[in-house]
Formats: C-alpha cells, sequence, structure tokens
C-alpha cells in the first residue's frame, strides 16, 4: 500500500439534499482512498448512500444535492474545488463510471460505435478513422464477438449483457485511471455477471486502473475487491481488507449482512435476522444510527455516533463495543442548545 | 419426453403433476395482424410438485419460470399438456370449478410496490379473495384478515392503512397476508425476496418457511437466485430456453449437477468468501431467441462439451439418470471424459483455465453449425475472442 500509488482519497464528505420535507443526509462524512491496481468495494443495504458517494465523486449530482464537506482528491487535486470545465476534462478522461441500467445511459438514437467513437473525440486529438479503429479495438477489449459488425449496432440491438460491455468499453475510451462501477452487473443473470465481472479483472490488470465497485451483493465484494468499506444511513461503519471483512467482521451491522447470507451452511436452518429495518432519512435515531436494530446496543450508544477507531491492521469500526470515541458534534443533546457556539 | 414413469413418480403423493406442458406466445405483425412467430416460452415440461415440499425452478431471465408459474394456476391457457392438482385435471376445468379449486393455489408477486393496489388500504386488498369466495359478512371478513396479518408479522391496526405507507419488506408481508388469507394448499411465489435487501429478505424467508410448517404448504419457489434457492427448497428444477434440463434433490443437484448448463449457473454464484478464489467455469455467449431456439439440445450452442452432430440434431430426453436425479443431455454420464477431453475442466490457474477454455472453444466452434442468431455470424477467430475476455492485446 504504498502512498504514491494512492489514486483517490476521499476524506469527510457530506453530501446532502434539499427536499420539500428538509434535508436528506445521504452521505454523512465518508473516509477512504483506493490505490491504483486494486480494487474497493463499497456495500450496503438500499439507500444507504452508495450511489450518492459515487455521483459526488464525478461531481454529477441531481440539483438539490450539494458536497458540502470533505475533500475528493484525485491523485491529490480536490475535485471539489475544480471549476466545471476542468472537472469536464477530468470526467471520461481520468474517472470514468459505469451504470447499473446501461440502457438508461446510452442514447437510443445512436449506434453503440458512434458513441464510443464520440467519448474518444471529446477526450482525445484524433481524426475520425483514428476513433473508429480504437472503437473497434475497445469494443475486441471488452469481448464482443464481430465487433466490427456489432459497433453499428444500436443499443437495442443488444442484450443487456452486451450493452454492459459498451458501456465499459466507453469507460475505458480514455485509459482512465479510476473506474466507479454502480451496480454493474445487478440487472445481469448470473452467468452474464460472471463474464462481465472476469472482464472487468482481466482490464484491470493489463491496465493498473483503481476500481471503486459498489454493489449490495456480498458474493460479488467477496470475489473482487481487496478493500471494503461497510455503509450504514449515509455512514462508514466499517472498513477493512476483504478478508478482515468476511473473516473477522466487528460491526454488529456487518456481522449481521454476513450471517443473513442464505446458502450451503443454512439449509434446514433459521436465517440470521436483523430485526427492523434501515431508518428513515428524516427520521434517524440520536447516537449510533444502528442502534435500534443492534443486537449489542448499550446504553452509551444512543448518546452520541462513534467515530471509526482502528483495531489493529487498518481495520476500523464506527462500534462503542470497541472503544469510547465518537465523532464530534454527534452527541445527542437532551435540549436543543445547539446555536449556542 | 421420457417413456414409462413420470420425473418424481413412486416416492411422495404429488400434489401438483405437470405433463408435456407447452406455452407458445403468438408473436403478430403485419397490418393483418396475422401470427408471424411464436415465443416458445414453455416447451414441453414435465414434473411434480409434492404434497409439503419446496420445489425450487430456477434458470436465467426469460427462461420460462413465470409463464411456467402461471400455468400451473391457469392463470394463462396452456399450448398444450396437462396440469393435475390434486388428481384432477386443472385445464379441463369449467369455470366453477376452476374457481373453487383456485382458493387453494395463490400466487405471490416479486414487486411488492408494483403488485399491490394503491388506492385500496391493505386489509381490503387482502380481504378480496375472500369475498370472491363468498364470505360476505363483513366482520368475519376482518377477523379473518387480522388472523393473517398476525401470522406475517404485521400489526392489526395496520388495516386500514395504504400500501405506500409500507416498506418493500412489510409489502411483501402484505402479498403473503394475500395468499395465505384464503389458506391455500399450494402457492406459487414467483422471486418473492428478489427485490429485498439481505437483512429483509432473511427475514421474509424465515417467515415463509413457518408459515409452511404451520399452515402445510407446498410451494412453488421461482428464482432466480441460487443461494436463495438452495436454502429453501427440497428439490429444484432448472430450466433453459422454455426446457427443464435438470431436476434433483436441492442436495444432489448442487453437490452433483449433471447437465453442463447447471453446472455454469452453479459456478457463476459469487461466494462471500474471499479465500475460496475459486476456478471460475465462465460460459460464452448469450441464451439464443426463444422464438428460433437452437436445434437439437437447446444448449448446444454455448455448451463445451457438445458432441456433433448429435447434440445439435436430435432432443437429449428427460431422463432418471440416478435415483431422483433427472436430466435432458445425451451425455450426462460422461461429462467427465469430456469435459476432460475438451479442456472444459482445467488446472487450478486462472489463466491457463482461460487459455484452455479458449481452445475448447475453438474447437467446438469448429465442429459445429451454431444456430445463436448472435453468433451465427461469427467467424471462428471472433468466437475465440469473444471467449477470451482480455482480447489478448
Ligand atoms: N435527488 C435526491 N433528493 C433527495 N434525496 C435523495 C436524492 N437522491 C438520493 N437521495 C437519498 O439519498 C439516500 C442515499 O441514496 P443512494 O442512491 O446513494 O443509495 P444507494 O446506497 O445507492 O442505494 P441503492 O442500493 O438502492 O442503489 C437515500 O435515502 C435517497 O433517498
Ligand atoms: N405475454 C407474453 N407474450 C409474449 N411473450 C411472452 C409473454 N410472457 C412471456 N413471454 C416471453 O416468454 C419467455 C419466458 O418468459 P418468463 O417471464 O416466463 O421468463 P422468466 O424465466 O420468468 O424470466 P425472468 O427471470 O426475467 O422473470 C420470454 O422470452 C418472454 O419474453
Ligand atoms: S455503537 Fe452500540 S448500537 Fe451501535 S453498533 Fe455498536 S453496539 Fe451496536
Ligand atoms: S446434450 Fe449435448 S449440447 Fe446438450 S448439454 Fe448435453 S452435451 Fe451439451
Ligand atoms: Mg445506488
Ligand atoms: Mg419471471
Amino acid at each position: 500500500m504504498d502512498v504514491q500509488q494512492e489514486v483517490l482519497r476521499v476524506e469527510g464528505l457530506k453530501t446532502h439534499f434539499k427536499t420539500q420535507d428538509g434535508s436528506v443526509k445521504a452521505v454523512d462524512g465518508v473516509d477512504f482512498h483506493v490505490n491504483q491496481s486494486r480494487t474497493l468495494g463499497i456495500v450496503g443495504e438500499s439507500g444507504c448512500g452508495k450511489s450518492v458517494t459515487s455521483l459526488s465523486i464525478m461531481r454529477l449530482l441531481p440539483r438539490n444535492g450539494r458536497s458540502l464537506a470533505g475533500r475528493i482528491l484525485l491523485e491529490g487535486r480536490d475535485l471539489l474545488k475544480l471549476p466545471e470545465d476542468e472537472m469536464r476534462a477530468i470526467r471520461g478522461d481520468d474517472v470514468s463510471m459505469i451504470f447499473q441500467e446501461p440502457m438508461t445511459s446510452l442514447n437510443p438514437v445512436f449506434t453503440c460505435g458512434e458513441q464510443v467513437a464520440e467519448a474518444i473525440r471529446q477526450h482525445k486529438k484524433v481524426d475520425d478513422q483514428e476513433a473508429r479503429k480504437r472503437t473497434v479495438d475497445l469494443f475486441k477489449l471488452v469481448g464482443i464477438p464481430a465487433a466490427e459488425r456489432r459497433v453499428k449496432d444500436y443499443p437495442h440491438e443488444l442484450s443487456g449483457g452486451m450493452r454492459q460491455r459498451v458501456m465499459i468499453a466507453m469507460a475505458l475510451s480514455c485509459d482512465p485511471k479510476l473506474l466507479i462501477a454502480d451496480e454493474p452487473t445487478t440487472a445481469l443473470d448470473v452467468t452474464i455477471q460472471a463474464q462481465i465481472l472476469e472482464l472487468l479483472r482481466g482490464i484491470q490488470q493489463q491496465k493498473q486502473m483503481a476500481i471503486i465497485l459498489i454493489t449490495h451483493d456480498l458474493g460479488v465484494i467477496a470475489e473482487m475487491a481487496q478493500d471494503v468499506i461497510v455503509m450504514y444511513a449515509g455512514k462508514v461503519v466499517e472498513r477493512g481488507t476483504v478478508e478482515q471483512i468476511f473473516e473477522k467482521p466487528l460491526h454488529p451491522y456487518t456481522q449481521g449482512l454476513l450471517a443473513s447470507i442464505p446458502g450451503r451452511g443454512t439449509k434446514g436452518k433459521r436465517l440470521n435476522v436483523i430485526k427492523g429495518t434501515v431508518p428513515h432519512p428524516f427520521n434517524l435515531p440520536p447516537g449510533c444510527l444502528f442502534a435500534p436494530r443492534c443486537p449489542h446496543a448499550f446504553d452509551r450508544c444512543p448518546t452520541a455516533f462513534p467515530a471509526l477507531m482502528d483495531q489493529g491492521d487498518n481495520h476500523t469500526a464506527a462500534c462503542f463495543l470497541y472503544g469510547e470515541e465518537f465523532e464530534p458534534g454527534t452527541e445527542a443533546k437532551p435540549q436543543p442548545t445547539e446555536k449556542a457556539s | 419426453m421420457s417413456v414409462g414413469a413420470t420425473p418424481a413418480a413412486g416416492d411422495g403423493k404429488p400434489l401438483v403433476r405437470v405433463q408435456n406442458l407447452v406455452k407458445y406466445f403468438p408473436l403478430r405483425g403485419g397490418i393483418l395482424q396475422r401470427t408471424v412467430a411464436e415465443v416458445k416460452a414453455v416447451d414441453d415440461v414435465t414434473f411434480d410438485v409434492r404434497a409439503g415440499e419446496v420445489f425450487g425452478l430456477v434458470g436465467e431471465s426469460g427462461c420460462g419460470k413465470t409463464t411456467t408459474g402461471r400455468l400451473l394456476l391457469r392463470l394463462i391457457e396452456p399450448t398444450s399438456g396437462t396440469v393435475e392438482f390434486d388428481g384432477r385435471d386443472l385445464t379441463k376445468m369449467k369455470s366453477d370449478e376452476l374457481k373453487k379449486t383456485r382458493s387453494d393455489m395463490q400466487i405471490v408477486f416479486q414487486d411488492p410496490y408494483a403488485s399491490l393496489n394503491p388506492r385500496l388500504p391493505i386489509g381490503e386488498i387482502i380481504g378480496e379473495g375472500l369475498s370472491n369466495m363468498g364470505v360476505r359478512d363483513r366482520h368475519q371478513r376482518e377477523e379473518r384478515v387480522a388472523a393473517i396479518l398476525d401470522k406475517v408479522g404485521l400489526r392489526r391496526y395496520y388495516i386500514n392503512r395504504y400500501p405506500h405507507e409500507f416498506s418493500g419488506g412489510q409489502r411483501q408481508r402484505i402479498g403473503l397476508a394475500r395468499a395465505l388469507v384464503l389458506e391455500p394448499k399450494f402457492v406459487v411465489a414467483d422471486e418473492p425476496v428478489s427485490a429485498l435487501d439481505v437483512s429483509i429478505q432473511s427475514q421474509v424467508l424465515n417467515l415463509m418457511a413457518d408459515l409452511k410448517d404451520e399452515l402445510q404448504l407446498t410451494y412453488l419457489f421461482i428464482s432466480h437466485n441460487l443461494s436463495v434457492v438452495e436454502h429453501i427448497s427440497d428439490r429444484v428444477g432448472v430450466m433453459y430456453l422454455g426446457k427443464l434440463v435438470e431436476m434433483s434433490s436441492t442436495e444432489d443437484l448442487f453437490k452433483n449437477p449433471k447437465h453442463p448448463y447447471t453446472k455454469f449457473l452453479l459456478s457463476a454464484i459469487p461466494k462471500p468468501d474471499p479465500r475460496q478464489h475459486r476456478q471460475r467455469l465462465i460460459l460464452s455467449g448469450d441464451v439464443p431467441s426463444p422464438i428460433n431456439p437452437p436445434t437439437g439440445c437447446r444448449f448446444h450452442t454455448r455448451c463445451p462439451i457438445a458432441q456433433f452432430p448429435i447434440c445439435s440434431e436430435q432432443q437429449p430426453a428427460f431422463e432418471l439418470k440416478s435415483t431422483g436425479h433427472w436430466a435432458a443431455c445425451h451425455f450426462a454420464e460422461q461429462t467427465k471424459e469430456l469435459e476432460k477431453e475438451s479442456g472444459f475442466v482445467a488446472p487450478a490457474i486462472e489463466a491457463v483455465d482461460e487459455e484452455a477454455a479458449a481452445i475448447g472453444q475453438a474447437e467446438r466452434s469448429a465442429a459445429s453449425e451454431p444456430e445463436d442468431v448472435l453468433e451465427s455470424e461469427l467467424d471462428e477467430e471472433a468466437r475465440r475472442r469473444s471467449s477470451e475476455p482480455l482480447g489478448g492485446e
């Protein structure tokens, strides 16, 4: 884990949304970093802030959303401070993203080849012919059969798996240093998922990319990631290597998630259950956000949000079972004295 | 088709008996809206669901799972074939008898959002079936709705609330309550937990298991998630392009899969164990179109051990291969040898495996005339590439 290999570092990121009913703290203090040739998995249940984290990095938030605190350092440059035109140059060039539903991210009226060629022309000074040639090469790289012919197809003429390959081709068109893949295989069948994951792994080796892989599927994380963060309700609750997270999970939420996966070992048995549901963004509990569902909750838990505490070997968890530290400013206040300072 | 005994005959009393079931959906076109083609959604499927068991039905998108489930309840009419429920042929029933039988058979849908009428309070959604079955007394109806709400773990006072006020997991409980209020014997659960997060999924799976024991239910459990199916099912059927290709006890299927397609499916499941970086078998290409499925064995365009011309010319029968274990493959007994021959199973190093798989691919493509629409246009070089995710550059 050389420091110079670090591609992206996110520190204290907060992204909130303004809505009619109040503010949604979709991402509320998130820290992580990704190194060259490595994959960081972000795992957590629906609504915990995985997509908002990636959209914040790309600076592609919807209008009502804003990153109000923190730094997003791409090789040392803070993306949050860049003017929009510089950010546009970075998007697709240094950092690319692939989304869950390739159909909505491809334009239906242009052929797949035209769209990839256009992406190349936007970032590289090449003529049409060269762009077209590179497009065919990219299609081959991502394993699209009969690439010369497939570039002339419209998105609807391809299967879901092939469309996702086109998206990956587009994302790779400028040799990004960082690829963000937000649920890249969730809409696909398992056999096609296996093809796409294999493809991503191969390309990463070849190009030494850093990858952020977002998924709610712990199996996909275990197979693809070297480093993992677990998110819950907008916060990182645990961070470690994939072995640490799967073999020695510290946070009760991570433990609960891992124990609720069905499969061979659970046949004929009751599955572990995490009681209750994820809290509504307008109705967050005081202190540790997991407390109402946590089997180990004790009197300290509702008093403040626990800080991420290192338990050795950079394996960190935000839980009072492992220490007393809490995030400053998250203390539950008995009376509204918050505007005092 | 198999001769003599039907799959599953002999042990355990069948509650639902499906024989040579076929469903073709017509595709219309032109100004006259004539049938121009047919989608062969379910094509000659035979199996039993035994009383008291959970029968899991797996397979990839579009292979015909939902269509099979709907045919079993006669929510759609079969093109041919029969479905017997409790010894009576559903496909020949007149509407009166069918209506009566229907209260014994219910369905739970995948999407807990789309399947509940947003304008009705959940008490009415759940009670609707009761009024249809002639429970006219309002008080009696409410009593039964309240009782089933208890069973699925929802509070009685929710009865007047609307679906949008509930979370995904709660809505799926409402869907279960609606299905179970009529006290059915048989429930088709079509992807009942696919839209749920893992922590909620486990709540609903436990609930389904409890209710099954308590109410002595039989489930047809449809899912594309093999881990979920392994957890809950007693027996499993695997579908590919409208055909049942394998069926056996869950344990046997997951330990000793006999059909090459099943092996791929099992190998594709991502395992939540980072140390187990297994040798993965990657199936190349896409599922061919059900409008014009491959001749012979429908899997032959992707099968690494396909032997030609037999596999592209002769449909393999769905036969008993060992006790309680059915498969439709000409070479189910010889898969091991053929796999070795074709380089399908390779040494434990990934890179080597890719190469070996690629060679296997090239070999079979040289030997075959692929029917797959997408792949039929490919030259050998492109086929080789498609099986080589790295492209080799
Ligand atoms: N435009 C928006 N306005 C208001 N709230 C939003 C907006 N976009 C997202 N949110 C909220 O932000 C939170 C985090 O959403 P996000 O999409 O990051 O979740 P996720 O972890 O990606 O979930 P999923 O697994 O369902 O994709 C959610 O509570 C969501 O409702
Ligand atoms: N009403 C219909 N008209 C025409 N074709 C149909 C109809 N219903 C289903 N089909 C087609 O029949 C085939 C089988 O569909 P089915 O819904 O049974 O698949 P499935 O296995 O349930 O897939 P999924 O996992 O995506 O739910 C598909 O090719 C589908 O497009
Ligand atoms: S801080 Fe308390 S409530 Fe939160 S996860 Fe730890 S033990 Fe559970
Ligand atoms: S019958 Fe032939 S093509 Fe079909 S699965 Fe068996 S070996 Fe493969
Ligand atoms: Mg998301
Ligand atoms: Mg279906």
